[in-house]
């Protein structure tokens, strides 16, 4: 190996991602039930996403449980642009009959169809908060989803035995925050993170939810630096096609970027992913989204303290897994995939409104407006 | 305003009426000319007072059948009687109206809040007497419209909520420390626990970015513990965050982990007082814990004595409390509680009823983890030149005991 190439590799380390399936949904407590109707017994309204027929995912962590909730929004696509909603926090309080104060945003999602935009949000920070589903309407304004009448569906995800629960002096401390969902061909996969154990934890969950205990829960490990393997709960995730093939794209709380394959992910195959970038020190990825530019996929990480990293999708199927990063110092460049920096400064979450457009969340530098707007993709 | 309108703002005053409900008058509004004086104001109970309405009295009853005869929607009901957070009405779309719900009941209008009133925050109710006549009857009435504001009053609440303890408890801890609990008198607020939680060296000041932090924050269900979680990146070995800052904690280090006193609990209020934890850091664990290393005392049959574990080392307190359970020599779980103790080097479980003698086991979760997230199965950071590794934490370890 010449030095050169020797150089190249070490400026990549190499990433496996081993994957074990746990044998049963029973041991993992994953209860499915048919569609239901009536009040839905929301504990906390997380994570957002968009499903088959437009039925609205909503994570609750509190309840450890995901909810495929048919909004029966009919509203056709508004004719022009979404109206920027400026002061969106302030508003959403007036309209919640509270302080900005003491409400939390979480997430959003773009309904795929309406073009109404769903907020899930927390009306107040204590124990007795209140979880709201609130649409911001494309023609404009805001008002609370009553999810009273919704039909919907449930997955309860919960891996604490039963048994345990009622082994527990009254008083559970264990729960799991549900970092993000995605769906993808059939299968709604959440990423969770436990207040307790230190660990992957990642669920595939067949949707339609039925009946069956089909969910599996997925161990994922990574390597890093070609010499150390470990696993770590993941942030935020994707699907993702790369050269044809269905991926996964996740990004971990300890910071790589990795694919991996979801083919693979079936009969406890160890699947090897490759790391795609690492985000660096003092930084956390926030929200992850593909678009499409000129005809071109691209995916977009938000993150925390680095602003937006916009990738050429065409550089996954390319790209070699990490090696080393022995003399790595601040000054370093990331290694990984290249990606450009863009100007999406106070962008706090994205989802995909139109060809043309994503809808993000995003606190304004010089206003301190929260907004709710479109982002042109042409501006990435 | 229109002329022959009489406007006279009351003071909030609470009032008990003759069933036990208390009236709390905002407004009085007399429209001069009409027979009529119309009030808006909030209705409460003593007992629940967040659950309070906004009434309108003195509606002319023809008026009420009109509104109750022509179900009107929602977009109606917030053109004729909004009511809104804040001291004044809004200008333009700068705030919606309070979500929640209109009804006509015994001749009294009633707007019910979606969700409960918020003490000491101001509203303001509009009440469209025009728009209601030309909705309710077809005619307009060219009376002006009836502003009320109210609040309720705010409880005079004080700092009682304190940090009860921190684990780990011990007072040196391996530089590859994980994670913490802090845990509290009474539950808190969710959404600025990273602002109150400051990380001290005694030689550098304050360390730089040690904790991950993310956006949910990881309470327990009641909202009394928070996790607070070491940033694994550079924590493990070979990550890029590792390799730029460095283990958060270095051996041989003095610091102090505090919690300021700013932090609000479930009721908005500031803790009582903040806390510190004192520790100094060791060299860094990357050994699993060895339950073939862990002293089981035994007690004794037909006595509640505890059986106990010794640990040579601390192991993650959240997790003993919950991953070891004890099972009788037919697999059925034992009843009984669970007390972790001695710095969370022991393990002590008392029996709901007497021992009875013969064979049991302790069933422990291969999750269970030492101070620095290495697990019954794995290291952290599994080193792949020198350790053989487990690639999975699925399963249990069994210890298994006599009663005699």
């Amino acid at each position: 190996m010449s030095s050169i190439s020797r150089h190249a590799s070490l400026s990549l380390a190499f990433l496996s991602l081993v994957l074990v399936f746990a044998a049963a949904a029973v041991a993992d407590g994953v209860d499915s039930s048919p569609a239901m109707k009536g009040k839905i017994s929301l504990k906390s309204a997380g994570q957002l996403a968009f499903g088959p027929g437009n039925v609205l995912f909503v994570a609750d962590s509190v309840g450890t449980a995901v909810y495929a909730i048919d909004l029966a929004d009919e509203d056709a696509a508004p004719s022009e642009e979404f109206e920027r909603i400026e002061d969106l926090d302030e508003k959403v309080a007036g309209l919640l009959g509270t302080t900005a104060g003491d409400v939390l945003i979480n997430d959003l999602a773009a309904h795929p169809a309406s073009k109404n935009v769903y907020l899930s949000v927390s009306r107040g920070r204590g124990d007795d908060a209140t979880p709201v589903i609130v649409k911001a309407s494309a023609k404009g304004g805001l008002s609370v989803v009553d999810l009273g009448g919704k039909s919907y569906t449930k997955a309860s995800i919960d891996n604490v035995p039963a048994a345990d629960a009622k082994d527990r002096r009254g008083r559970p401390l264990r729960a799991s925050a549900i970092t993000d969902i995605a769906f993808h061909d059939g299968h709604l996969f959440v990423a969770g993170l436990s207040n307790e154990e230190f660990a992957s934890n990642l669920r595939k969950v067949p949707y339609p939810f039925t009946g069956e205990m089909s969910a599996t829960s997925i161990e994922i490990y990574h390597g890093a630096h070609g010499a150390f393997e470990t696993h770590a709960p993941i942030r935020t995730l994707m699907p993702l096609d790369i050269e044809g093939k269905a991926h996964l794209l996740a990004a971990y709380t300890c910071t790589p970027l990795v694919t991996f394959p979801l083919d693979e992910l079936e009969g406890g195959a160890h699947v090897k992913g490759s790391t795609v970038a690492e985000l660096g020190f003092g930084n956390a990825p926030l929200d992850m989204i593909r678009f499409t530019k000129e005809g071109k996929p691209y995916v977009l990480v938000l993150n925390s303290s680095r602003g937006g990293m916009r990738i050429d999708a065409k550089h996954f199927a390319d790209a070699e897994s990490i090696v080393s990063h022995e003399h790595i110092t601040r000054d370093t460049p990331t290694a990984g995939v290249p990606y450009l920096t863009v100007p999406m400064g106070g962008v706090l979450r994205a989802d995909n409104y139109d060809d043309q457009h994503l809808v993000v969340m995003r606190r304004d530098m010089s206003s301190g407006s929260l907004q709710l707007r479109l982002w042109r993709t042409d501006w990435i | 305003m229109a002329d022959g309108l009489d406007l006279r703002t009351l003071t909030p005053t609470l009032s008990r009426n003759g069933r036990g409900r208390l009236l709390l008058v905002a407004l009085v509004l007399l429209a001069v000319g009409t027979a009529q004086a119309v009030e808006v104001g909030l209705n409460v109970d003593a007992a629940a007072p967040e659950l309070g309405t906004v009434d309108v009295s003195g509606l002319d009853p023809h008026l009420l059948r009109g509104l109750a005869d022509k179900d009107l929607s929602a977009d109606d009901w917030r053109a004729i009687f909004p009511v809104y957070t804040g001291e004044e009405l809004p200008v333009g779309e700068d705030r919606p109206p309070v979500a929640g719900s209109w009804t006509v009941e015994k001749g009294t209008l009633r707007f019910r809040p979606r969700y409960p009133l918020v003490a000491g925050l101001s509203y303001v109710a509009r009440l469209d007497l025009d728009r209601l006549s030309s909705l309710a009857t077809g005619r307009s009435s060219a009376r002006a419209p009836v502003v009320a504001r109210f609040s309720l009053p705010k409880p005079d609440l004080q700092p009682s909520t304190v940090v009860k303890a921190i684990y780990p408890s011990a007072a040196e801890l391996p530089e590859n420390q994980l994670r913490f609990y802090i845990h509290f008198s009474a539950p808190m607020s969710r959404g600025e626990a990273y602002e109150h939680i400051h990380l001290l060296s005694a030689d550098r000041g304050a360390v730089e970015a040690p904790f991950l932090e993310i956006g949910e924050e990881l309470w327990d269900p009641g909202m009394r513990r928070l996790t607070l979680f070491f940033d694994p990146g550079r924590i493990k070995r070979g990550l890029r965050p590792h390799l730029e800052a460095g283990m958060p904690l270095r051996e041989g280090g003095a610091y102090r982990l505090m919690i300021d006193a700013g932090w609000r609990d479930a009721r908005g209020v500031p803790l009582a007082s903040g806390f510190q934890k004192a520790f100094t850091v060791v060299a860094p664990d990357r050994t699993s814990p060895d339950p073939a290393e862990w002293a089981l005392h035994t007690p004794s049959a037909e006595s509640r004595e505890s059986l106990a574990i010794d640990f040579p080392e601390p192991l993650d307190h959240g997790l003993l409390e919950r991953v070891l359970r004890v099972r009788d020599a037919e697999g059925k779980f034992v009843a009984g509680e669970v007390e972790v103790s001695a710095r969370e080097q022991r393990f002590q479980f008392t029996p709901a009823a007497p021992w009875t003698a013969g064979d049991y086991s302790v069933e422990v979760e291969a999750i269970l983890e030492d101070l620095a997230g290495n697990n019954l199965r794995k290291v952290f950071d599994v080193d792949l030149r020198q350790d053989l590794a487990e690639v999975s934490d699925q399963g249990t370890v069994r210890l298994t005991f006599a009663v005699h």
